[in-house]
């Protein structure tokens, strides 16, 4: 500091309209960047949209979302794009998938929450701080690795145990999916209970509360948007899910309830139909398109369900 | 607050006819009971990894060879081998990185350094969100729609999987690299304007220096996720592949050779440039009914598993330095 470095270049003052304008053209590039995301968005939309729309040109919104009425007068909902003679009633899929859904969504939300609350009640900062990315490594695992466990694990171990249990089903594509879960239901809620003020806990302390009842009855509670939040998130993830169901839950959608049968999903349908060669034009090629808009807005609405929650609860503690 | 204290006191005296039970035996062992299950939930699903990882070597250690590298797909389970698919891997994990660093850097360094509050910005905002929310499958017709019937005339090439593999990690990439950008502190800033320094010396030169680590943690863990992506894939209709993929942008044989006609002929570019992937072939392969497939899946799957556990374990290590 006693010996200051003589102006250098840097200086120059002459350099300045140059830098400005240098300085406005990154700007600009960078909003192009930012740009890219909202252009994926139109392109998605547009695309399913056109395909859909083309599709409904074939066959009438009714029969797609309800099934229709055959000439011998018995009512029909059934997905058979592929068959000779083709019908269009998505009900199947979305009961399959809904199938698989619930499924995943009873096993993982008990055990995502009891994670987040053993994560952010009981467990060490040293051990939480362990222990999180590595259940986090749960959702990096590739899903086909996930559909094989499913398949040549799951399925024949399930099999001893549950008479009647078809080679390709609901319940363990629904099982595995639903530890492909945990970590997102995990995660979402850790951070809603880690943000409970302490001094609610320590409240319940002081008037003699055991830690389950702190953490069921206090943090829980307090923390329960973020809770919601998260399972609808899951829920999401769950519905969007493709390889676990098409490698291990099967590809003939029905009509069912049974854990045990054999199902068809939405996005094991698209998966199906575009491994195959479907014509371009064809009405099965732009049955894809429509079952994907139909995924698509489901997913929209539970996501944004989830963002609106979780807003309302980070207004209420920030 | 006394007569408070009185109650207390009395019921003390009185233990055992008090009307204020406290069960303190119960409550002790269900709180022993419930900590018990949050410690097994907790650990439940590391152990179904573990037993998976342990499940999946044992299914493939017989097909853990040279054969399995240097070997393209067969109609004979073991002759056959992950060649073609695992080039088609590195290539577009290679070409990816090259899209998403800086398209997904500077959409984060945007939002977060100059975008103005305002309605577009907004938009913008909601809609990263959003996107990041869309299931693969969706940006496989997006895919399929957009550059495979769109631009490669139905063709699935190679470019098609990497740009829609780049869409569907670009906005994870920008969320979390917006967190780590946001983290910098303001004072980093204040000092460096304080000092002269336009916008992009201060980003340049001590917003993004600071940032690195996060940002790079946000792209090994997006792209680990987008190498191990099966139904995008699927959906662009990618077919097994009896060739390695073209990958140099472009063919250096005939610019040396002079015959500049050619420079663009067997390259990335190539219209003919069909891919398979790791993830793909190992789908493949486990809807394959011979069992010798399924263990050529499930040796496929070892190999994936090191990929993407291993970049992940890089991503959390460099986290875990930072902070």
């Amino acid at each position: 500091m006693t010996n200051p470095t003589p102006p250098s270049e840097d200086l120059d003052l002459y350099q300045r309209a140059d830098r400005n304008i240098r300085e406005s053209a990154i700007g600009y590039a960078l909003l192009f960047s930012a740009c890219i995301s909202v252009f994926t968005t139109v392109a998605i939309v547009y695309i399913l949209a056109s395909e859909t729309i083309n599709f409904f040109g074939t066959v009438s919104v009714g029969e797609f979302l309800f099934g229709k009425t055959l000439e011998n007068g018995s009512y029909s909902c059934t997905w058979t794009p592929q068959f000779a003679t083709k019908e269009f009633c998505v009900l199947p899929t979305v009961n399959g998938t809904l199938l698989v859904a619930l499924i995943a969504m009873a096993l993982a939300t008990p055990l995502g929450l009891a994670t987040a609350i053993y994560l952010s009640e009981y467990a060490s900062p040293r051990v939480s701080k362990l222990l999180r990315p590595a259940i986090e490594l749960l959702a990096g695992v590739p899903t086909v690795v996930y559909g094989y466990f499913a398949l040549t694990f799951v399925t024949p171990l399930l099999s001893k145990l549950i008479p009647g249990l078809n080679g390709f089903n609901a319940l363990s594509a629904g099982l595995v999916m639903g530890v492909m879960i945990i970590p997102t239901i995990a995660s979402v809620s850790t951070d809603a209970m880690v943000a409970v003020p302490s001094s609610l806990r320590e409240a319940a302390f002081g008037i003699g509360s055991t830690k389950k009842e702190v953490s069921l009855q206090v943090v829980m509670p307090a923390a329960l948007s973020g809770i919601c939040a998260a399972i609808i998130l899951g829920i999401s993830r769950a519905v969007g899910e493709t390889m676990i169901v098409a490698i291990a839950a099967g590809q003939s959608p029905t009509l069912t309830l049974d854990p045990r049968q054999t199902v068809g999903t939405m996005t094991a349908y698209i998966a199906q139909v575009a491994k195959g060669d479907s014509r371009v034009g064809s009405v099965e090629y732009q049955a894809l398109f429509a079952v994907g808009m139909t995924l698509f807005l489901i997913t929209l609405v539970l996501n944004i369900i989830s963002k609106m929650i979780s807003k309302r609860f980070q207004e209420t503690y920030d | 607050m006394t007569k408070g204290i009185d109650i207390l006191e009395s019921s003390e005296d009185q233990s055992g006819s008090s009307k204020f039970d406290t069960k303190l035996d119960s409550r002790n062992f269900w709180g022993k009971v419930f900590a018990f299950f949050c410690v097994l939930s907790a650990f439940f699903g590391l152990a179904v990894l573990a037993f998976l990882i342990f499940d999946v070597s044992s299914d493939a250690v017989s097909r853990l060879n040279g054969d399995l590298f240097s070997k393209f797909p067969s109609r004979r389970a073991e002759e056959s081998g992950y060649r073609a698919a695992i080039w088609g891997s590195v290539w577009m994990l290679t070409y990816v990185l090259f899209l998403v660093v800086p398209i997904g850097v500077s959409s984060a360094i945007y939002l977060e350094e100059y975008a103005p509050k305002n309605w577009f910005t907004e938009i913008i905002d909601l809609n990263i969100y959003n996107l990041a929310g869309i299931p693969s499958i969706i940006y496989g017709l997006l895919g399929l729609g957009l550059f495979v019937q769109g631009i490669f005339g139905g063709r699935s090439v190679l470019l098609a999987g990497v740009l829609t593999i780049t869409l569907l990690i670009l906005p994870p990439v920008i969320v979390i690299s917006r967190e780590s950008i946001r983290a910098v502190p303001q004072s980093v800033r204040q000092a460096s304007y304080g000092v002269g320094a336009t916008k992009w010396q201060t980003i340049s030169n001590h917003v993004l220096p600071s940032a690195l680590p996060g940002i790079l943690t946000a792209v090994i863990i997006s792209s680990s996720r987008g190498i191990g992506e099966t139904a995008p894939i699927v959906v662009l209709g990618a077919g097994t592949v009896l060739f390695d993929p073209k990958a140099s942008p472009i063919n250096f044989g005939a610019l040396f050779s002079g015959k500049f006609e050619d420079v663009f002929t067997d390259t990335l570019w190539s219209n003919d440039n069909f891919f398979s992937v790791l993830p793909y072939q190992i789908y493949d392969w486990v809807g394959n009914p011979k069992p010798d497939f399924q263990t050529l899946a499930s040796a496929g799957i070892v190999v994936l598993l090191v990929l993407v556990l291993g970049m992940n374990l890089i991503a959390i290590l460099l986290r875990n330095k930072v902070s």
